[in-house]
């Protein structure tokens, strides 16, 4: 059988070539992508053939959660007794894949596996989360996916009884029968201290291919996996990862006891897929299959645009694309005529996602405005616009927003930790450089969205090139068999080692979230007398000084900037290089802000007011001559550091003050706020403050620590913080909170006067 | 248990049979056929472990209401789908039984037979190396010789005997598959059987023009199957 695409398209050989894909799925599953191509294929050009035919589709797919699922032959009736056995047994229609992953990690100590992304994974581990008797630790990789299993976990699971954290922390002792923790590896540590506290029985590592990266990352999982199994031998242990060949590897590297029933990989899928290959030079779009001596060597015309098919369906199209290319809008042109498909939404219909993100991050939908928002006001159209960048505030709106079904195009520059996890009709590859072929799979498998209708559910792929793109559909994944953590790296700096060492030798301060070394670095007497004059210059009477006192007097202020640098210098064991000073300087203002209470939105203003004149501007509005020549500001923005060769650069060269993009400077704050000082500034001042605390009792120095870490020294509001409040929430609770311990939170009756949206943060413990 | 008794075996020429036949344990043919599907689908080895007490007791059940089903001559898909693979089955094993013919067991007719395909249903080798393609049909409310032999005939103007040797050569000696490249070959037409009293179905069948067209290859049985 050869040039099946082609024989399709022209109504040839089409029940010989159904035969052979059915006949395939019958005895192998539906794990070959070109059978699945084939039934797209015939599913779309030949309808009327494809719709006599789909209770076999169905049934030997082992679609089980169609709705009037129906076995019309003998060989469909094998399927249908499978159904019903899995429905005695599960109370659920789940699918022969669902069923062996319950099963197995119902009957085992530990269970690795792989499956490609439309399992519907989820859905069990939901199931196995609802009935665990006791604690449940969920480690996944970013903070962006426990976001995610929140929201999820929080919409399905109404017992009030369970705390659903984000964190690691015993709190509402008093309401709360047990907990589900979701936490990255970083926040697992925090386990260890309360260990006693927690009962727990099951472990689920998500997204477990963490433990491959060669990075301090996949040390730490490696590290934490290994502390679990040794502090709680009796838990359940449970791996998911997506299509790795060998997901064994993580029992082998991390020493488990295991036999062949404890791992598999899983390649059965639930939707099919076709692959389009749009061309450049003449705009068109064509067909092509994975398999070439198959589904045919050409590529072969589509007689259709598969995007405009799909938007004029009410379909949603996710466009993968650079950071770049959304920070210089070239997305926005090249896509420009699938954009001015999508019509604007009934304001009512979406206007409390608007004015939830508007609230949160000062932007305007006005154009003609400052602080005008594009990945706001494309809301209205229905286009989202999603990145690692964003704020997860944001993206939680962005995500309720497109899990209500008003997103039509999503441009994302997703990797697998920073995508919207949702499935999509449509998944245009704008680049495929640079990216792991294991989030590409990932995303691709995105396409397909995958219903409960009596139908075959299909996804279209568009990739600008066929032969990388086929090359990374037919390589294998493979996780290594052995930890980092036993592998003598040679080529490594010396923080990497220091860190590998402390992970190895168990030598790691889980309180200070630093290695040995590290805190010894920081509890130096030349740190302890610069934490004093820091200290001195910050504190006025016993209190913070303001900002304005500070603005007042320069030389104070650049002693304090300094201060803060030679602590972090004294960290690293050399002086900032220039490039690097700038970055460290901003984020030092960023700190001082959050700790004087700006919230995230003031935050945003001040940069974008600095950084494009707007004051200046105001002053000067009717002289548009100098305003169309006016540059902006020199602008640092954010870098990985440390990084001794980072050089200052400005990040607006070229661009006019009065152009300026507001969504640029949200996501260069955020980036900021998260990538630096969430993760590596505040552990250091941490550290330094508390170990300056335990030698010299100065209470200053315990005080400006809880400012850093919380950004307040308020015990209330810290006790907020550990419910999962924001700030922004604290604005508008606190004064409806009538008391609130680690044991409860008893509210006024007045909460119940707020809007829903405004007391969500809350509602659990109420 | 052969799961069926001979009520008639007639020789209409020397080289055309006539067999009649009445299940005895429709339950039992129908367990087999379901069992060699089972283990040629992918929940066989996908679910080993768990499956096995589960599947036992569905199997039981879905046998119970299919063979209720065929009895009863109820007319939904499942039954004629079916019944088909009742009379194709306990044809092929009358004929094995009968006339000592090579018996290809149901589980490697159906390792061939591709699911959804059209093609001839089962196979035997005569004496004398004559491939036989054997064809079933079954319609619950009435006889179906007449279908059976306008698709027996239809599969060979369609040169299936031809296309199918790849997937049915393993069974057959080389000398057989020579003789079937040269049309050399015979047919099995097993078709559900009513009331119709075998010297009747013998006059109408003599009748037909796709039967006389058959009936000059090398050998062909009718097999009657009372269900």
């Amino acid at each position: 059988m050869k040039n099946v695409i082609s024989q399709i398209i022209n109504n040839e050989n089409v029940p010989e070539i159904f035969s052979y894909a059915i006949n395939n799925i019958y005895r192998h599953g539906p794990i070959d992508i070109s059978d699945l191509e084939i039934l797209t294929y015939i599913s779309i050009y030949n309808k009327e053939y494809f719709d006599k035919n789909i209770d076999k589709v169905l049934n030997f797919m082992g679609i089980f959660y169609k709705q009037n699922f129906q076995s019309t032959t003998l060989e469909e009736v094998i399927f249908g007794q499978y159904r019903k056995h899995i429905r005695d047994n599960f109370n659920q229609h789940y699918t022969p894949v669902q069923s062996q992953i319950l099963y197995k990690i119902e009957n085992s100590k530990c269970y690795s596996f792989s499956a490609p992304t439309s399992t519907g994974k989820s859905y069990v581990f939901l199931k196995k989360i609802k009935e665990s008797q006791n604690d449940v630790v969920i480690v996944v990789p970013s903070r962006a996916l426990i976001n995610e299993y929140l929201l999820k976990l929080e919409n399905s699971i109404e017992d009030k009884s369970i705390n659903i954290l984000p964190f690691i922390d015993k709190i509402n002792t008093k309401k709360s029968k047990r907990n589900v923790f979701i936490v990255t590896p970083e926040r697992c540590r925090e386990l260890f201290k309360l260990k006693e506290q927690f009962q727990i029985n099951l472990f689920l590592f998500d997204e477990a291919q963490l433990s491959n990266e060669e990075s301090t990352r996949g040390i730490l999982f490696d590290g934490i996996v290994r502390r679990c199994y040794k502090n709680y031998p009796d838990a359940t242990f449970v791996f998911a990862h997506p299509f790795v060949k060998n997901p064994d590897a993580q029992l082998i590297k991390n020493h488990f006891v295991f036999d062949e029933k404890n791992y598999k990989q899983f390649n059965q899928k639930n939707v099919g897929q076709i692959f389009f290959l749009h061309n450049k030079s003449d705009s068109n779009f064509y067909h092509f299959g994975i398999d070439k001596s198959l589904m045919g060597n050409k590529k072969v015309n589509s007689n259709f645009d598969p995007i405009k098919k799909i938007l004029n369906n009410n379909g949603s199209v996710l466009f993968y694309v650079s950071k770049a290319s959304i920070k210089n809008n070239k997305v926005f042109d090249d896509f420009q005529e699938y954009i001015n498909l999508c019509s604007d939404y009934q304001a009512e219909e979406i206007d409390e996602y608007l004015n939830e993100l508007i609230e949160y991050t000062g932007g305007t939908t006005d154009k003609n405005r400052d602080y005008y928002s594009k990945l706001i006001s494309y809301l209205k159209k229905g286009i989202v616009i999603h990145h690692g960048s964003l704020p997860l505030k944001i993206r939680s709106i962005l995500e309720k927003y497109t899990n209500r079904g008003f997103c039509k195009i999503c441009f994302a520059t997703s990797t697998l930790e920073q995508g919207v996890n949702m499935p999509f009709d449509l998944v245009y590859l704008n680049r495929l450089d640079g990216s792991k072929p294991l989030s590409v799979k990932n995303l691709i498998g995105r396409a397909g969205r995958s219903t409960e209708n009596y139908k075959f559910d299909f996804g279209f792929v568009i990739v600008k090139n066929m032969t990388d793109f086929r090359k990374i559909m037919e390589q294998d994944e493979v996780l290594a068999t052995t930890s980092l953590l036993e592998i003598n790296e040679g080529d490594k700096d010396e923080e990497y080692n220091d860190f590998k060492e402390a992970i190895l030798n168990d030598t790691f301060d889980d309180d200070l979230n630093l290695t040995e070394n590290q805190v010894k670095k920081l509890s130096s007497e030349e740190v302890f007398v610069i934490i004093k004059k820091l200290l001195d210059i910050i504190f006025e009477n016993d209190k913070i000084i303001s900002l304005e006192t500070l603005n007042e007097d320069e030389d104070e202020k650049l002693d304090l900037y300094e201060s803060f640098e030679k602590i972090y210098s004294n960290y690293l064991g050399r002086e900032l290089s220039h490039g690097e000073q700038n970055v460290f300087n901003t984020a030092i203002k960023i700190i001082l802000w959050k700790v004087h209470g700006k919230t995230f939105k003031n935050i945003c203003w001040y940069r974008y007011s600095y950084a494009s004149l707007s004051n200046y501007r105001r002053a000067n509005k009717n002289r548009p001559n100098l305003l169309n020549n006016l540059p902006a500001k020199f602008f640092t923005e954010y870098s990985e550091i440390p990084n001794k060769n980072l050089n200052p650069y400005n990040a607006l060269s070229g661009v006019l003050a009065k152009n300026v993009d507001y969504d640029f400077i949200i996501s260069d704050t955020y980036d900021y706020i998260d990538k630096l000082i969430g993760f590596k500034l505040i552990d250091v001042f941490y550290a330094s403050l508390i170990k300056y605390h335990e030698n010299s009792d100065d209470y200053r120095a315990i005080k400006l620590s809880k400012y850093i870490k919380y950004g307040t020294d308020n015990e209330r509001h810290i006790l907020m913080l550990r419910y999962g409040l924001t700030f922004e929430d604290i604005e508008v609770l606190d004064e409806h909170i009538f008391f609130i311990s680690e044991e409860e939170i008893i509210v006024k009756k007045s909460i119940f006067g707020l809007a829903e949206n405004k007391r969500n943060a809350i509602k659990r413990y109420i | 248990m052969k799961g069926y008794s001979i009520i008639d075996n007639q020789t209409i020429e020397p080289h055309i049979k006539f067999l009649r036949i009445n299940p005895t344990d429709i339950k039992l043919t129908l367990k087999n056929v379901l069992d060699s599907l089972m283990s040629m689908s992918w929940l066989y080895n996908f679910d080993k472990e768990y499956l096995v007490d589960g599947y036992k007791e569905r199997c039981e059940q879905s046998i119970n209401h299919i063979s209720k089903n065929i009895l009863k001559q109820n007319d939904s898909a499942v039954t004629s789908s079916s019944g088909e693979y009742v009379v194709s089955e306990l044809a092929r094993t009358s004929v094995v039984d009968t006339y000592s013919y090579l018996d290809v067991p149901i589980a490697d007719l159906i390792k061939k037979q591709v699911v959804g395909n059209p093609g001839f249903d089962f196979y035997t080798l005569n004496s004398k190396k004559n491939i036989l393609f054997g064809e079933a049909k079954y319609i619950s409310r009435q006889s179906g010789h007449l279908k059976a032999l306008e698709q027996s005939y239809k599969f060979y103007l369609q040169k299936q005997h031809i296309t199918e040797i790849p997937d049915i050569q393993n069974f057959f000696c080389e000398e057989s598959l020579t003789n079937c490249n040269k049309g050399e070959i015979g047919f099995m037409v097993a078709f559900s059987a009513k009331k119709t009293e075998t010297k009747d179905f013998i006059e109408i069948i003599k009748k037909n023009k796709d039967y006389q067209e058959l009936r000059k290859f090398k050998e062909v049985i009718l097999i009657a199957v009372n269900i």
